[in-house]
């Protein structure tokens, strides 16, 4: 049996082959007993991988943990008086309050959604008609016809 | 490749260079412009030709790979006998860089006249 026909029969075991293909499966067990047989085993394996229970990750998982945690630098608690701690916390009140204000500023000067409208004079003497409905071709595609 | 919502949110550089030329096929205006937009915004260019007026819109989509631009081209012509417009919409799949020629007035069949063109390319910010 080739291993592309084993990965047909795995896929119609899973219910991921559709009609009429599922009917050329179907077509294809009735005529070949190898392939009766390579259904029965994925049937097999997906009923003992059903009933067998859940495996326990939990030890794994704290090892894992304490093995990243090692690597982490330790942190310095910051001490300071509770007057320092007032002064910082407002200092950081204030910066954090202008770069808002500043960043709202910037925002509203450009909205990103908003439809930009540019605007071009051409100079009077170069007098323009109207000839027809506007066209739209590649660059590539006029050049290859004025060569 | 980079997800469909990520595309849409990378900024798009339009560049569009509206332009005059003359029968001899050489330059004699234009005006380089340049518009960052997102996909789907589109950039509107109001060319003022005298008693023409023009407005060529700009709305690039990404589409895998390429671009999908849809251009819609508005032309208003006021002379003594009143005002006339014509409008087009059209579309076109193009790759990142390549350029794009819009006729917003149509095409001249006889190369006797001069003829606006409106030269257009969208790329990623920062290419």
């Amino acid at each position: 049996m080739k291993d592309i026909e084993r990965m047909v029969v795995s896929a119609y075991e899973d219910g991921e082959v559709e009609f009429p293909w599922s009917d050329r499966v179907l077509k294809k067990m009735e005529e070949n007993p190898e392939w009766v047989a390579e259904a029965q085993s994925h049937r097999r394996i997906k009923a003992a991988l059903a009933s067998s229970p859940e495996p326990d990750f939990s030890e794994v998982r704290q090892r894992v943990k304490a093995r990243i945690e090692a690597h982490l630098p330790r942190r310095r608690r910051l001490t300071l008086p509770p007057v320092w701690m007032s002064v910082a916390a407002a200092a950081a009140l204030v910066l954090v309050a202008g770069g808002g204000f500043w960043v709202g500023r910037q925002t509203v000067a450009t909205p990103p959604s908003a439809v930009a409208e540019l605007q071009v004079q051409v100079p009077k003497t170069l007098g323009l008609k109207l000839s027809g409905e506007g066209q739209l071709l590649m660059a590539s595609t006029l050049q290859g016809k004025s060569r | 490749m980079a997800p469909a919502a990520a595309e849409s949110e990378q900024m798009l550089v339009v560049k569009i260079t509206p332009r005059v030329i003359e029968s001899d096929q050489t330059v004699s205006w234009e005006q380089p412009l340049t518009q960052v937009t997102k996909a789907g915004v589109p950039v509107v260019v109001k060319i003022d030709a005298g008693t023409l007026a023009i407005r060529v819109t700009v709305t690039p989509f990404v589409r895998g790979p390429d671009f999908l631009l849809v251009v819609q081209g508005e032309v208003r012509q006021r002379d003594e006998k009143g005002s006339r417009g014509s409008s087009s919409l059209q579309s076109l799949l193009v790759p990142p860089g390549e350029s794009i020629v819009f006729f917003p007035l149509g095409r001249q069949i006889a190369d006797s006249d001069r003829q606006m063109v409106v030269m257009m390319k969208v790329e990623y910010q920062g290419e």
